[in-house]
């Protein structure tokens, strides 16, 4: 593999609680590599630290230690300015479509926008790039002159991806981008994605509780849970031979649309409820919740250990090479 | 049913209260020194000689530092000394004492009035959003917010009191010698006095239950069975309790410095006639005495309001 | 099927659009016998929410008007006076909600709100309602009851909120329930939880379910028969498994499709195309044919909800056309 196009080491992101003085570990040391043009799928429940993660990676927060490299270069090293000007290389979409566009301007207006604050050409060429960049995401000439509430959720999914790609980025950071939408239209927008990284080399992470969503379109996947990855594995290699006791229960747990006869191995629901991050339990985190838990995982935090070649686990009772 | 969490809040709102009431006492000591020219001066009456300008000096002790003059001052009002008049040289704290039940009596009573029809014309109108109701409410509270009440007192005095002699037009009974008689004396001024508050507890409990009748929680209750009346009056009222609270405690803010007019126009010898009085007067110590007094009402008002939220709104942290 | 504890036939609900009415939901028909078990699923729009709070005659008259018939054990509710509809709920028919985060009414303790539906529908005096509350968190699950009874919705997680709306709904024992996305706001594996206790607590009590979801898959694990809406009518009604084999209406044949399980790894999905149409700009005739790729004549005109192979399709290419269903 050539070098990677984000590189992120022991990142750590930890918000004070103004009440108690405690602080929230969002995100608790958390490394990884993307290619460039890989797709990484990051998969987590609510207080996983997903989405901290995924606004740390754009450089959106400063996180508390740790490093984010993009193209080899340590994003919160830069000066200021110098951060500013890579910002068009790093971009995120969210997942409520609506908040994120100005109900006042024209879409074409909001799409425009990176381009006037950057000054790239001249105005005509601007609007000739947003609208070309709206036409690429399914949008026509009529539709780019109108404003936000007059689109359904799917086609303002379209204009924040086409905003989000009008400048070029190398990397696009997905949080749960297509939760909010029905699954017919959540399927072209999931195409739509497919489409554009093949057509401009983009580098994608994907963040999402739906792990259907994830397996499709990663190369590959990170569980997360409390603020620490605990599994990485290519996607294929997650569905059927995931090791972690969590993966395997959230694969469980996620109910499936097929017919009772394809419908495989009874659903052991997780007892219990998602630790605070706040005060996560001691040695593993998934400990309180794991059907497997030994004494030890109370103790010590588990090692990565590699299973096959792309496939690391952090669990104490998988065997495998440390790594 | 208090848990320790709310009775920390408790002791945490009495702590804060310390420095508020000693920037009270602050102000009310610098009304004194902050005017324009010298103390002394002023309170040497009209014709000032040097002599008895150096005099007043130094029995006031102009002529010490500020902040020792301050401290004094402070001991004094620790021990309820708040100087002698200059008009009648009777103790402040007397005059204050003895006006004080006059101007609590119309105040409270204000406060009785104004809550009880202020809560039934907001509640009224936010349950029959649109009806004939909700327009009258919305009218009177337009129309008593518009109203200039010394206007609406004298127009009180001169029908109520003087066409049809319902109402004493003036003066006021004792309280503690003729409990029925003060209150009989007392409702004119304090239905002048809670006008504005009606308007504005109609107004604000009645847009605070609409948007409370309006959340999805109503919705659960009525899927449960609950009648229309059992969801406006114990789940309604008891969310909008909140701004209720907040709003009464505005209100009786208010109230205290509309006792100075409204005493006023019905010659109540209450605090706040006392103090326009002095103030014509120039009697510098029973400004200040009635000033701090006053201020002193006003934050034990919202100091008690304070403390309610904490047991009203179990989300009070 | 046997005698249907509830029978919507028809049912049609107009919503107030200044002067006129819009119709939102129209000929809708399904049966649900007693204890049984079934899924209203659809997209956005699609009319499922406000059909079932037709049920439960919880639409403001005001701003909606509803015709045909609703008939619960025989019992025409949608001609039921207000005052009948309200012993009616939460004592025979209940219904729970998506949100747990504002369900529940922020100032009253969960003990409180249980006791409450309980003292509105039965004789029990206060104190024997609390305890009746304290052992209805028990049954849901909810560990130390007694405590938990004191506690206040913002201290409770959203797992164990919608814990607690199930135990309002059922604190009477319905005969219907209508859930509606009940566990759409939870995460995966809380999900899990609430749909086990919610199967183990109505089979329990031969309680009847309706699941009001977007999400097929938690439809298959919670009913015995889906009946699936689109543009406000009713378009297949079926036993689960035999919609997941071999739908017969293209509109449940596109939906289970578009899942991305079932095509390969990052290939493209495939999409039914376009959009759902908008209340007051409906076809005249077949009202998904301009999004359906089996479109041919005789889909101009509309089409009725008719029996076939022992289901109901609202599509008269049904029988000739063999469509994919959820099957690799």
């Amino acid at each position: 593999m050539s070098a990677p196009l984000l590189r992120v080491q022991d990142l750590r992101v930890a918000f004070p609680l103004r009440d108690s003085g405690d602080t929230l570990k969002a995100v608790d040391g958390v490394s990884f590599d993307v290619a460039e043009g890989e797709t990484l799928g990051i998969i987590g429940e609510s207080g996983s630290g997903k989405s901290t993660l995924g606004r740390a990676i754009v450089a959106l927060l400063r996180p508390d230690a740790g490093r984010v490299e993009l193209a080899g270069e340590d994003l919160f090293a830069l000066p200021a300015p110098q951060l500013r000007r890579r910002r068009h290389a790093m971009q995120i979409i969210f997942q409520d479509p609506h908040a994120a566009l100005n109900p006042r301007r024209r879409i074409l207006d909001s799409v425009r926008e990176p381009l006037d604050i950057a000054g790239e050409g001249s105005p005509a060429e601007r609007t000739a790039r947003a609208l070309a960049m709206l036409a690429r995401v399914g949008l026509d000439q009529a539709q780019a002159a109108r404003f936000p509430h007059e689109l359904s959720g799917g086609q303002k999914q379209r204009v924040n991806i086409a905003r989000a790609l009008v400048r070029r980025p190398r990397l696009l950071v997905a949080d749960e981008a297509t939760s909010a939408l029905d699954v017919s239209i959540q399927a072209d927008i999931l195409n739509l994605y497919l489409d554009l990284q093949a057509e401009f080399g983009l580098t994608y992470v994907i963040i999402t509780h739906d792990l259907a969503v994830a397996m499709h379109v990663s190369d590959r996947l990170a569980v997360m849970y409390l603020g620490r990855f605990v599994e990485v594995a290519p996607a294929a290699t997650l569905e059927q031979a995931a090791r972690h006791p969590y993966t395997r229960a959230l694969l469980a747990a996620e109910p499936v649309a097929l017919p009772s006869r394809l419908v495989t191995g009874a659903r052991m629901p997780l007892q219990g409820e998602i630790p605070s991050p706040v005060d996560p339990p001691s040695g593993c985190r998934f400990r309180t919740r794991c059907p497997v838990a030994e004494p030890r995982c109370a103790a010590a935090e588990p090692a990565w250990r590699q299973v096959a070649p792309g496939h690391r686990v952090a669990c104490h009772l998988v065997e495998g090479a440390a790594c | 049913m208090l848990t320790r969490r709310r009775s920390r809040v408790i002791r945490h709102r009495v702590a804060q209260a310390v420095p508020t009431l000693i920037l009270v006492s602050l102000v009310s000591f610098l009304i004194l020194h902050i005017g324009p020219g010298d103390p002394a001066l002023l309170l040497a009456g009209e014709f000032p000689t040097e002599e008895s300008i150096a005099e007043i000096r130094q029995l006031y002790g102009f002529d010490r530092p500020i902040w020792e003059q301050y401290l004094s001052w402070v001991g004094q009002l620790l021990r309820g000394d708040l100087g002698l008049s200059l008009q009648s040289r009777e103790p402040v704290m007397d005059l204050i004492l003895n006006r004080l039940p006059n101007t609590l009596l119309i105040v409270c009573y204000a406060m009785v009035i104004a809550f009880v029809v202020g809560s039934v014309l907001g509640i009224a109108a936010a349950a029959r959003r649109g009806s004939l109701v909700d327009r009258v409410a919305t009218g009177v509270a337009t129309i008593a917010d518009a109203l200039p009440y010394f206007w609406l007192a004298m127009l009180m005095v001169s029908v109520l009191a003087l066409d049809w002699q319902l109402f004493p037009a003036t003066g006021a009974v004792r309280f503690l010698e003729d409990p029925l008689g003060a209150i009989w004396t007392a409702t004119l001024p304090a239905i002048a006095l809670s006008i504005s508050g009606i308007a504005q507890i109609t107004r604000q409990l009645r847009a605070a239950m609409i948007e409370v009748l309006a959340s999805p929680f109503v919705r659960t209750l009525r899927a449960k069975g609950l009648s229309p009346a059992a969801i406006l009056w114990r789940h309604g009222l008891k969310n909008v309790g909140v701004t209720l609270l907040t709003v009464v405690g505005l209100v009786f803010s208010g109230k205290i410095g509309g006792t100075l007019l409204t005493e006023t126009v019905f010659a109540i010898p209450g605090t706040g006639s006392a103090l326009i009085q002095a103030a014509i007067n120039k009697d510098y110590f029973v400004v200040q005495g009635i000033i701090l007094m006053l201020a002193v009402l006003v934050f034990l008002v919202n100091l008690v309001v304070d403390l309610l939220y904490a047991v009203l709104d179990p989300r009070v942290e | 099927m046997a005698v249907p504890l509830l029978q919507v036939e028809g049912l049609e609900l107009a919503l107030r659009a200044g002067r006129s009415w819009l119709t939102v939901v129209e000929d809708v028909s399904f049966a649900i016998a007693p204890g049984e078990a079934v899924g209203l699923v659809g997209e956005s729009g699609a009319g499922k929410t406000l059909t079932g709070l037709a049920l439960l005659g919880l639409l403001p008259r005001e701003l909606f008007r509803a015709a045909g018939r609703v008939r619960l054990e025989g019992e025409d509710i949608l001609s039921l006076p207000e005052r009948a509809l309200r012993r009616l709920r939460g004592r025979r028919i209940s219904m729970i909600f998506q949100e747990p985060m504002t369900a529940l009414d922020p100032v009253f303790t969960v003990g409180e709100q249980i006791a409450e539906t309980l003292r509105a529908h039965t004789g029990l005096s206060p104190v024997a309602a609390k305890a009746r509350a304290v052992e209805a968190l028990a049954e849901v699950g909810i560990p130390l009851p007694a405590r938990r009874a004191e506690d206040y919705p913002h201290q409770l997680s959203g797992g164990m909120r919608q814990r607690v709306m199930i135990a309002i709904a059922l604190a009477c024992e319905p005969r219907l329930l209508v859930a509606d996305e009940p566990t759409t706001a939870l995460d995966v594996t809380i999900q899990a939880q609430i749909i086990d206790l919610l199967l183990r607590q109505v089979s329990a009590r031969g309680t009847a379910l309706l699941l009001v979801s977007h999400n097929i898959g938690v439809v298959r694990e919670c009913c015995s028969r889906v009946v699936a809406m689109y543009a406000g009518q009713v378009v297949e009604d079926a036993p689960v498994d035999a919609l997941l084999e071999r739908p017969l209406h293209p509109y449940a044949s596109g939906l289970l499709r578009s899942h991305p399980r079932f095509a390969p790894h990052r290939a493209r999905l495939p999409s039914i195309g376009g959009r759902a149409p908008a209340p007051g700009a409906m076809p005249s005739g077949c009202r998904f044919a301009p999004r359906c790729a089996h479109r041919t004549t005789g889909c101009e005109a509309p089409q009725p909800l008719l029996p076939l192979e022992g289901r109901a399709v609202r599509c008269h290419r049904a029988a000739a056309l063999d469509l994919p269903g959820a099957v690799p």
